[in-house]
C-alpha cells in the first residue's frame, strides 16, 4: 500500500512517540537480560569446576547455540528499535514539511471564496465554493492567477515530500523484512549445523543493525532545502526547474536520498543468499560477507528491479567518468560506502585503499566544484537557459557526492 | 570409559539458575510486542512497511518462546547431568543429542526492492 498525503497529515504522532521502538526496545532489554544470566550460566559449566569428561563437548555446543542466538536477537532487536525511530523520523520530518509547504497557498486564500484541495498524491488545486459569475471573475481573476501558481510550488513541494517518505517507508519494510525472516535456532539439542546457521545469522543481524543506523543518520542529515528544492520565484521557471531539481521519478528520489542505502544491503546480502546452498537438507553456509569482493548480484536476476538506470548521469563527460567511478557498477558499494567500512575494519582485505579513491576523487570533486560555479536561480532576473540548467545540475551532483565521500573519510 | 568428575550440587544450583533466571526472562521478551500499539490506530496502517513489521512481532514472539522452551529444556539437563553421575559419559552426551528440527532456508523475501 501507498503512503499518501492524508497518511503524513494524520500521523498523530511526535517524533518521540517512535522512540520506544513499537516492542522492539522491551524485547532488546529483555533478550539483553537473559543474555547476562545466561553468560553466566555458561561460564560456570565452561569453568568446568562443575563436570568435566566426554559429555561436555555436546553440552558446550548447546550452550554456544543458544549464546549466538540470544546475541543474534539482541542485535536484531536493537535493529528494528533503531528502523523504528528512522521512520518515524522520516515522517514526522514529511508530516511537517507538508504542512510548512501549504502555508503559503493556505494564507493566500484565506477569507477568500478559494477552497485549497489537496489530493492523496500531493496535487494541490485551489477550488471555488460556491456560484462563479461576471463578477467573481473581474474581482478575483488576478487571486486566482496566483493561487494557481502557487499551487504549483506547493504541489512539487508535496510530491518531493512524499517520495522522501515513500523512500523512508521502503527502507523500513526492507529492514523489517530481513529482521523477521532472519530469526536463530534456540534449542537444547547439540547441533553444529544450527550452531553454523546462527553464526551466519549473526553477521547479518550485524549488518541490519549498520543499515538501520545508517538510514537514521540519512534521513536526519537531509536538509529541508534538500528536501523541497523549491524556490517560489515565479510561474516562468517552474517547468524547467521541475525538470533540474525535482527528481523526475520517486526512484530517482529514493536514489538519491536512500537508494544507495538499499543498494548496499542487497550488494552485501543477496550473494550471500545466492551462496546458502542446500547440502543433504541442510544449509551450507558461505562465511564473510565481503569475501566474493565488493561486485553485487547479476543484473540478470527477475528478482531484482533494474537499479542501473537509476545512478545519476553528469552532462559534463569529465565529471560523469567520476559519477561512475564514485558508483561502480550494479549491486556494487560506493567509493564512499566501501571507504567507509573499510576505515571501521568491517571490509575483508583484497589489498586495495579505498579510503585513498574515495580521497582521491573527493578532492577531484572539489576541484571541479571550484571551477565551474553555476549560476542560481534565485540570483538570475531571467530564467536559467539549458546550459545553465545542465551546469547547475551537475554541479549539485558533483557536490553531493563530494558531501558523501567527505562523511565517509573525515 | 573416560573418568566422569561431576559435582552434582553445583550443576544442580546452574540448572536452576538457568530456569529461574535465563528461562523466564526471555518469556518476557516474548510478550514485549504484546504492548506495542496497532499500527492502524496510529494511521499507520497504510505504509508499505506495516506487514513487515507485523511480520516481525508474529515471527520473533514464536522465536522466543522456541527460546523459553529451549531454556527449561536446558535447566533439565543441566540437573540431569547431576542425576546420572553415576552414569557412563556417554549417557550424560546423549542427553544432550537429538534430532532438531529442520532450520529454515536462509532467503529474504526483499519486497518492494
Amino acid at each position: 500500500m501507498a503512503l499518501t498525503y492524508y497518511t503524513l497529515r494524520d500521523l498523530g504522532l511526535s517524533s518521540t512517540s517512535f522512540t520506544y521502538g513499537f516492542g522492539f526496545d522491551l524485547a532488546e532489554l529483555h533478550i539483553s537480560t537473559t543474555r547476562y544470566y545466561f553468560e553466566q550460566v555458561k561460564e560456570r559449566i565452561d569453568a568446568g569446576h562443575a563436570w568435566s569428561g566426554d559429555g561436555r563437548g555436546a553440552a558446550d555446543k548447546v550452550l554456544h547455540l543458544n549464546s549466538l542466538a540470544l546475541a543474534t536477537s539482541e542485535t536484531q532487536m536493537s535493529a528494528g528499535k533503531t528502523a523504528v525511530q528512522a521512520l518515524g523520523l522520516a515522517l514526522t520530518r514529511a508530516r511537517d514539511e507538508a504542512k510548512t509547504a501549504l502555508e503559503p497557498i493556505e494564507k493566500m486564500a484565506e477569507g477568500t471564496p478559494f477552497r485549497i484541495l489537496v489530493g492523496a498524491d500531493g496535487r494541490v488545486g485551489p477550488v471555488v465554493e460556491g456560484p462563479k459569475g461576471p463578477d467573481f471573475n473581474l474581482e478575483y481573476s488576478d487571486l486566482s492567477n496566483y493561487l494557481y501558481k502557487e499551487a504549483e510550488v506547493a504541489q512539487l513541494k508535496l510530491e518531493s515530500i512524499l517520495t522522501f517518505a515513500r523512500s523512508a517507508d521502503l527502507a523500513a519494510a526492507t529492514l523489517f523484512n530481513r529482521i523477521y525472516h532472519l530469526r536463530p535456532v534456540f534449542s537444547a539439542t547439540a547441533s553444529s549445523d544450527a550452531i553454523e546457521y546462527n553464526e551466519a545469522l549473526h553477521d547479518i543481524a550485524k549488518q541490519n543493525l549498520s543499515l538501520a543506523e545508517f538510514t537514521y543518520q540519512l534521513w536526519n542529515g537531509i536538509s529541508s532545502e534538500d528536501l523541497l528544492e523549491v524556490q517560489p520565484q515565479g510561474w516562468s521557471w517552474w517547468g524547467a526547474i521541475k525538470g533540474a531539481f525535482i527528481p523526475e521519478s520517486a526512484e530517482e528520489l529514493a536514489y538519491e536520498t536512500g537508494w544507495g542505502l538499499i543498494k548496499a544491503g542487497l550488494g552485501t546480502v543477496y550473494p550471500f543468499f545466492q551462496k546458502a546452498i542446500s547440502v543433504h537438507g541442510k544449509y551450507e553456509m558461505i562465511d564473510g560477507w565481503f569475501k566474493g569482493g565488493h561486485h553485487g548480484p547479476s543484473i540478470s536476476d527477475p528478482d531484482i528491479p533494474d537499479l542501473l538506470s537509476l545512478n545519476p548521469v553528469a552532462h559534463h563527460s569529465d565529471l560523469q567518468g567520476k559519477v561512475e567511478e564514485f558508483y561502480g557498477g550494479y549491486g556494487s558499494l560506493t567509493v564512499a560506502q566501501l571507504a567507509k567500512l573499510q576505515s571501521l575494519g568491517q571490509l575483508e582485505d583484497d589489498g586495495h585503499d579505498y579510503v585513498a579513491d574515495a580521497e582521491e576523487l573527493w578532492s577531484w570533486l572539489n576541484g571541479w566544484i571550484d571551477a565551474n560555479p553555476p549560476v542560481f536561480p534565485e540570483s538570475s532576473p531571467d530564467p536559467l537557459t539549458p546550459e545553465e540548467l545542465d551546469l547547475l545540475r551537475d554541479w549539485k551532483l558533483a557536490f553531493r557526492l563530494a558531501r558523501e565521500l567527505d562523511a565517509a573519510i573525515h | 570409559m573416560a573418568e566422569i568428575e561431576v559435582r552434582p550440587a553445583l550443576l544442580r544450583a546452574i540448572g536452576n539458575d538457568c530456569e529461574t533466571d535465563v528461562a523466564p526472562v526471555i518469556g518476557r521478551a516474548e510478550s514485549a510486542f504484546d504492548d506495542a500499539s496497532s499500527l492502524s490506530s496510529l494511521g499507520l496502517g497504510e505504509l508499505l512497511s506495516a506487514g513487515p513489521l507485523t511480520n516481525c512481532y508474529t515471527g520473533w514472539r514464536g522465536t522466543f518462546r522456541e527460546g523459553t522452551t529451549a531454556m527449561h529444556s536446558l535447566s533439565d539437563k543441566i540437573r540431569g547431568t547431576a542425576a546420572v553421575v553415576d552414569a557412563a559419559d556417554q549417557n550424560i552426551a546423549d542427553l544432550y543429542r537429538g534430532d532438531i528440527p529442520e532450520m529454515p532456508p536462509i532467503a529474504v523475501n526483499i519486497g518492494g526492492i
